[in-house]
């Protein structure tokens, strides 16, 4: 059975709008299940405030709209981010809005995602593909060990590593926010070696396998030479399907961004999850899940789309699918 | 495509699945030997304790007055709790007796024991109220010896804590002093061996302490290395139970989905697709803080809360993390499906739940198993880093991830707070990791016939 046969233009497009459609179809789980979990959670946003009349404490639930049916609550916050509106943070920045507490947030935190993915991609890549050049050589032993160690050790060790670091007496580093070099360079290291390291690993492996394939023996049989096989052909179709787990390792350094945050206290939007959920910030906590679904989304799309664009496997593969 | 394409496909999804395999054949005893100790020392229950000679959620009644940072490495005073000198710090009238008054509950209440321990808490909290963190920081002791009556310093002289006379009491005499004055959280009547209510001096000096802590202990005063062999049991079962919930879901839908192919496949490979987008670390959290609270209210059990909580918890965690082993089992599944023994089966008339049941399930066992045996270590992780965010495991129970957070609380206190659990974690994740990886190779090596 045949697809009937439609310009590429037309077929692209039908792609486009079924990943849209499925998107926000996500996107609409993601918020029901956020709001489920934390309007069923017993405790509201106000309790950390000690000794609070009842009087004021329903002022300010109605004042947040917290006392109305939670249905309408569900649409009112709904529609509300459907207009852009992301509502009036309720504990962890009293008096100022969500979208204001996100926008000095995120940055951040995307300023250290970002460079934490680029060291992860150039170590990883780099480790990676010495050791998958001679796959059981002694390079190979000593990159795959060490990325073995610190997949292992995990990132907290690591973090906890670096923060000692800091304070010793003399260090041009400090600790705490994020705005010079000297507090963004471990944290930077910290993420993107823990994630390079899992790089390290796919790409050796990848890179492993491709050279095991017999046409490079009857490649360098024909005289092409190796250092041509090897760079020329082995790594572009090694690396090239690395995109594919880009997703992945991006979602890897999303999570590793808690850790990181919390390890050297800077005021990045995971920090900012992580208070919000313990002090109920209902509109701040789902807020930035929304946020963040939409940055993995689009990075796995982004990623997905250059792989077909890179690969053309890819493209032919598309086209050559059917019975 | 034809049939030969077809049949290049079924080795190469299973080597791009297993493509972690590295190239250690020799580490695989090790290993091997590593990942069963550590079990051993995770499953033993009992052990635990035993071994460590202490209850990992109970703080030593000496804690409050061990050093800061909770190491507790006593050369050699260690063995007996009290000395001569103790009984005449102690016994500030001087009639050679401890006089005590009994409540009604049986316990002790003696004036005397009550009033060194008290100054030792004093000069804890100025200690740290002047900015002490080490415990050789001498301006901290310097302000916590200065808070010191002029009558009572002679007495700490006398419970030798400055055993060098030079008016600083340092870290080491801390730690050694102050075992003796330690008498503060004991129940002071295991030391009236007459029941007379008084305590004499015979009665006090003597009484050996036959337990240390030979890992120290934390910063609240718990043996380390019973939370540690607790921890790791705690960590061990939950990461378990999470890649058991994965690995069910993971291997039915995915074989599933291979198996039945057509439609229902493409379906569910879009929809694994577009889970894999999902940034489900987010609602795990927020199942976290909503369990938690909702378990406390059930049960009003602090401990049986906590641990509904952390299985359901690990359980949730599985549920979200088997994207991938559906992706290698479905991938495992059509290749078997299309493999040449399995169609000339078919062509002979074999019934298909036969086919599936007795040729093509058992075939997936091993290859999955390795599999699974890779995510382990990768679950170990994932709770230490809910626990270390505060949203794992929830005390009283120690995990792995919860001792890392202290750890790098305390690291200034004392190293070992973090180098004890880091170094598990590294050695648990890392022979699980070699272990299988080496699984995944020699069934590589296997398939393709070397």
């Amino acid at each position: 059975m045949r697809p009937p046969a439609t310009s590429p233009f037309m077929s692209g497009l039908r792609m486009a709008a079924a990943r849209l459609a499925a998107a926000l179809a996500v996107l609409v789980l993601v918020y029901s299940a956020s709001f489920a979990l934390m309007r069923l959670a017993p405790g509201g946003p106000f309790d950390r405030i000690q000794g609070l009349p009842e009087q004021t404490l329903a002022n300010l639930e109605r004042r947040f709209g917290l006392d109305r049916p939670w249905w309408e609550q569900y649409f009112v916050t709904l529609s509300g981010y459907l207009r852009g509106d992301l509502g009036p943070s309720l504990s962890f920045a009293p008096g100022r809005t969500v979208g204001e507490v996100l926008s000095e947030a995120l940055p951040v935190s995307l300023e250290l995602g970002f460079w934490a993915l680029l060291v992860a991609v150039l170590v990883g890549a780099a480790a990676g593909l010495a050791a998958g050049r001679r796959p059981g050589g002694s390079l190979d032993r000593v990159t795959s060990g060490i990325s073995l160690a610190v997949i292992s050790a995990s990132l907290i060790v690591l973090g906890a590593l670096g923060r000692e670091l800091l304070g010793q007496p003399g260090s041009p580093l400090r600790l705490g926010g994020f705005d010079s070099w000297r507090n963004k360079l471990l944290p930077v290291l910290t993420l993107g070696i823990s994630s390079g390291a899992v790089f390290q690993r796919l790409i050796r492996a990848n890179v492993a396998q491709r050279m095991s394939e017999g046409m490079w023996i009857a490649a360098a049989a024909r005289g092409v030479p190796r250092i041509r096989i090897f760079w020329r052909y082995v790594v572009p179709s090694a690396l090239i399907p690395m995109l594919d787990y880009a997703g992945p390792v991006v979602a890897g350094i999303l999570t590793g961004s808690f850790v990181v945050e919390a390890i050297f206290e800077i005021p990045g939007a995971a920090a900012c999850f992580v208070h919000g959920a313990q002090g109920r910030d209902y509109t701040l906590v789902m807020a930035a899940i929304l946020v963040y679904a939409v940055l993995l989304m689009l990075c796995n799309f982004v990623f997905e789309t250059l792989h077909s664009f890179l690969d053309p496997r890819q493209r032919l593969e598309g086209s050559r699918r059917g019975p | 495509m034809s049939a030969a394409a077809r049949n290049a496909t079924g080795p190469r999804v299973l080597e791009t699945g297993l493509a972690l395999a590295g190239r250690r054949g020799g580490l695989c005893i090790p290993a091997v030997l590593l990942g069963s100790l550590i079990l051993v020392a995770a499953l033993a229950g009992p052990l635990s304790s035993r071994v460590a000679g202490f209850r990992y959620d109970q703080p030593d009644p000496l804690s409050p007055l061990l050093a800061p940072g909770g190491v507790s490495v006593e050369p050699h005073p260690r063995s007996y709790l009290a000395d001569d000198a103790l009984m005449d710090a102690l016994d500030s009238d001087g009639d050679d007796v401890l006089a005590c008054s009994r409540s009604a509950g049986g316990r002790y209440y003696c004036p005397e024991l009550e009033e060194l321990p008290g100054l030792a808490s004093e000069m804890r909290r100025a200690f740290e109220a002047a900015g002490g963190r080490s415990g050789a920081d001498r301006k901290g002791w310097d302000a916590a010896l200065a808070g010191v009556p002029e009558r009572m310093r002679n007495r700490l002289e006398a419970a030798a804590l400055d055993r060098d006379s030079d008016r600083v009491v340092s870290r080491d005499e801390w730690a050694l002093g102050t075992a003796f004055l330690a008498l503060d959280g004991l129940d002071a009547a295991g030391f009236d061996q007459d029941l007379d209510g008084r305590i004499s001096r015979q009665e006090l000096v003597g009484v050996p302490r036959t337990r240390t802590h030979l890992l120290g202990t934390d910063s609240l005063g718990r043996d380390l290395l019973a939370r540690l062999l607790y921890g790791l049991r705690v960590s061990m079962l939950v990461s378990l139970a999470a890649a058991t919930v994965s690995l069910l879901l993971g291997t039915l839908l995915g074989l599933l989905s291979g198996l039945v192919g057509g439609a229902a496949d493409r379906a569910f490979l879009r929809l694994l697709e577009v889970l894999q987008s999902v940034p489900f670390i987010f609602l795990v959290i927020l199942l976290s803080v909503f369990s938690r609270d909702v378990l406390k209210m059930r049960w009003q059990e602090a401990e049986s809360a906590a641990l509904a909580q952390a299985v359901l918890l690990f359980a949730a965690l599985g549920a979200v993390q088997w994207f991938s082993l559906a992706r290698y089992a479905r991938g495992l599944a059509v290749s078997l499906k299309e493999a040449p023994f399995v169609r000339s089966l078919a062509g002979m008339g074999f019934s298909t739940i036969r086919l599936v049941a007795r040729h093509i399930v058992p075939n997936t066992v091993l290859p999955i198993s390795a599999y699974a045996v890779l995510l382990v270590p990768a679950l170990v992780l994932e709770e230490a880093f809910l626990s270390f965010l505060g949203f794992g495991i929830q005390p009283p129970y120690p995990s792995l991830g919860i001792l890392l957070g202290e750890g790098v609380a305390h690291m200034a206190d004392s190293p070992l707070l973090l180098l004890a659990p880091a170094g598990t974690v590294l050695m648990l994740a890392w022979s699980l990791n070699l272990l299988g990886e080496e699984l995944a190779r020699r069934l590589a090596g296997q398939r393709s016939g070397k």
